[in-house]
């Protein structure tokens, strides 16, 4: 194997980084180990990089908290709770809006349509005062009777004294 | 996925169960900070369950998961939420961290350089551009594959390569001293 710092820094990362990480395929392997048993050059990357993965690993993963799930599945019922809550308020929204406009549509309508309005007759309110008349002329007539006149309420039969 | 797609919730547990402990430790590694790495997680989850209608499986489910993972870690980082970037021994123990403490037996001195160190390989991270912190712990502790990276950071496969090698370069600068 030809030195992979010669061939190029990408090179050379790929197969350092592959040998300490575990993740070279077989053969490239063994003939990386070969490599290493003459290059010192390789040797002190590769030890340069062994040193950084277990510098690495000493940075610690954090507990997790036991009731990390309980706390996913609570805040999405949450979200749900609320997403029923905005779908309600949309579909009062949906209903309310074309509800609102028909309204409007059939009181326009409604006021369009309507007979003009007409000047009712002024309510005369019953006259007392009509029947007392009737009484008098009933009087008069009487009167008039005892007075001498026989034809009286007959108009062609009136005659003068 | 396909289960839960369906409206199985009982397999939603599973995938939570059999996910959580990854993405949580990613996150964690990611923003060095278990509070919000629990938080950002539960995010995560959210979210794979609120697009299990449209899912679809043309790529691995770890790829799709890592990558709502890492766009809310490289938000939560851009966004300069890490002010509180790495916390004290005693945040840590309140919080939550199963410190890689290995014994009680050692010395005062030697927990003490263990600190150090730790602190030490916490600082070096969080040196890295957010990217290249990403591809390394997809890389380092995900044990992802380089196509698999690619698919999460949305470039190619020769670029996470490029983007690991610098990483690495960095890091062993800044820790060559622990060797």
């Amino acid at each position: 194997m030809d030195c992979p710092i010669k061939g190029g820094k990408d090179a050379a990362a790929d197969l350092i980084v592959g040998f300490c990480a575990g993740s070279l395929d077989p053969a490239t392997l063994v003939a990386f180990e070969r490599h290493l048993e003459h290059c010192t050059e390789c040797s002190a990357q590769v030890l340069a990089q062994r040193s950084l993965w277990q510098a690495l690993d000493q940075l610690p993963a954090p507990r997790i908290n036991p009731d990390f799930d309980e706390k996913v599945f609570q805040r999405i019922a949450q979200e749900e709770a609320l997403g029923i809550l905005a779908s309600h308020r949309l579909l009062s929204w949906r209903h309310a809006l074309p509800l609102a406009a028909a309204c409007v549509a059939l009181g326009t309508a409604v006021f369009m349509k309507s007979p003009e309005p007409t000047q009712a007759p002024p309510v005369t309110p019953p006259q007392a005062v009509q029947i007392e008349q009737v009484e008098h002329a009933l009087d008069d007539l009487d009167m008039l009777k005892q007075m001498g006149f026989e034809n009286v309420g007959n108009a062609d039969a009136v005659k003068p004294i | 996925m396909m289960l839960v797609r369906e409206g199985d919730q009982a397999s939603f547990g599973l995938l939570l169960e059999r996910h959580r402990g990854p993405v949580i430790h990613f996150l964690y590694r990611m923003v060095q900070n278990p509070a919000v790495a629990e938080e950002l997680a539960q995010e995560v989850f959210l979210r794979v369950y609120r697009a299990r209608e449209s899912y679809e499986p043309s790529a691995k489910f770890t790829t799709w998961l890592f990558r709502i993972a890492t766009h809310l870690g490289l938000n939560w980082i851009r966004d300069g939420k890490n002010e509180r970037s790495h916390s004290s021994l005693d945040e840590d123990t309140r919080e939550g961290i199963a410190r890689q403490v290995p014994d009680r037996t050692k010395t005062v001195e030697q927990r003490l350089l263990y600190e150090a160190r730790l602190g030490e390989v916490r600082q070096a991270i969080e040196s890295l551009p957010a990217k290249q912190r990403a591809a390394v712990m997809m890389h380092k502790y995900e044990e992802l594959e380089y196509t698999e990276i690619a698919n999460v950071l949305g470039c190619s496969e020769s670029a996470v390569k490029s983007l690991l090698f610098r990483a690495y370069e960095s890091l062993r600068a800044r820790l060559a001293h622990m060797a």
